[in-house]
């Protein structure tokens, strides 16, 4: 005599055995199982014949291990890759920045001692900045936005904090000022703009098994 | 039957429009684009909870466990803010390719 629960139970040993993990994926999928075989069970079938179409219809448990790991893995790269690449874009904008400022102050000096902190600081800015835009674009999750957030502020903060000091210090260097001013918007310009693509961004499409051919 | 890959990338619109006329859980999304499609759109079951996960961790849909009328747990979804900017994207790019299949046809066979 066909008993459906324990067929249910060796179905979800089954499962476990091959790695769905539970509670939450096994137990929702389980719950999917019996709301099939409830239906199949009111249109006629037998107790057995409704587990076994409900079970083929939910699939193999390799299949849906594989999918459920897919997921996993790519939520776990995506996080790792946009973590690194909005600390790396904090750390060129910020180390970038603070080669550049101290050079404003002096910024009608000559020499290659002045100018060279002023190149690769604007290098490490424009890469750093670049690596950001483009990692956000090709790694979109979520968690980023609130990192990205701060990166907007603290950005904005670093470059707007010398050009607010520039007001109160007397002989401030007009050039250096300038310069603040411009840095200060590009760089909220440009982490606003990671902010917007990141929102914007949809995923690529990913299937669920269909059944269809 | 629709083509495996033509399933695949209207999943994603599928359940977020199914999911703006209310919360619901993966049985019943199941069988309503059954229904609405005339069986012409099959979702191997078990394979639509990996992809809800998925968008949940997109931040474009919201889980809740309660209690169905049976009695039994279950988990219903619904669409955030998030997830309804990303319909209103994916509808304007589905309306567009759709009119454009639209006009080719029309000038063809009218």
């Amino acid at each position: 005599m066909f008993n459906l629960e324990a067929a249910i139970l060796e179905w979800r040993r089954q499962m476990l055995s091959a790695g769905i993990k539970t509670p939450v994926p096994l137990d929702e999928l389980e719950n999917h199982l019996r709301d099939d075989v409830e239906q199949r069970i009111r249109s006629g079938f037998s107790e057995q014949q409704a587990f076994d179409a409900a079970v083929r219809q939910v699939g193999c448990a390799n299949g849906l291990k594989a999918e459920f790991q897919k997921i996993r893995a790519t939520a776990g790269r995506n996080q790792m890759i946009q973590t690194i690449v909005i600390l790396t874009a904090l750390f060129g904008t910020v180390f970038g920045g603070a080669m550049m400022l101290p050079v404003l102050g002096r910024w009608h000096q000559a020499g290659i001692l002045i100018w060279w902190p002023l190149v690769v600081g604007a290098v490490l800015v424009v890469v750093a900045g670049w690596g950001a835009l483009y990692g956000i674009r090709r790694h979109r999750v979520a968690q980023g936005k609130n990192l990205i957030s701060i990166g907007a502020i603290a950005a904005g903060a670093f470059y707007v904090v010398p050009l607010i000091q520039s007001f109160f210090v007397q002989k401030a260097d007009l050039a250096g000022w300038i310069f603040c001013a411009v840095l200060a918007v590009v760089s909220v310009s440009f982490y606003g703009t990671c902010l917007h693509f990141n929102r914007r961004l949809s995923s690529p499409p990913a299937a669920p098994g269909a059944n269809s051919s | 039957m629709l083509t495996k890959e033509l399933v695949a990338a209207s999943t994603e619109p599928l359940i977020l429009s199914l999911l703006t006329k209310g919360e619901s859980y993966g049985y019943a999304l199941i069988q309503k684009v059954k229904q609405l499609s005339e069986d012409k759109i099959g979702w191997t079951d078990g394979m639509l909870y990996p992809v809800l996960h998925r968008m949940e961790c997109e931040g474009w849909i919201e889980s809740r466990w309660g209690q169905a009328e049976n009695g039994r747990k279950r988990k219903y979804y619904s669409i955030k803010k998030d997830g309804k900017k990303a319909l209103k994207d994916q509808r304007e790019q589905w309306i567009a390719v759709s009119v454009v299949f639209k006009r080719l046809w029309k000038e063809q066979y009218v």
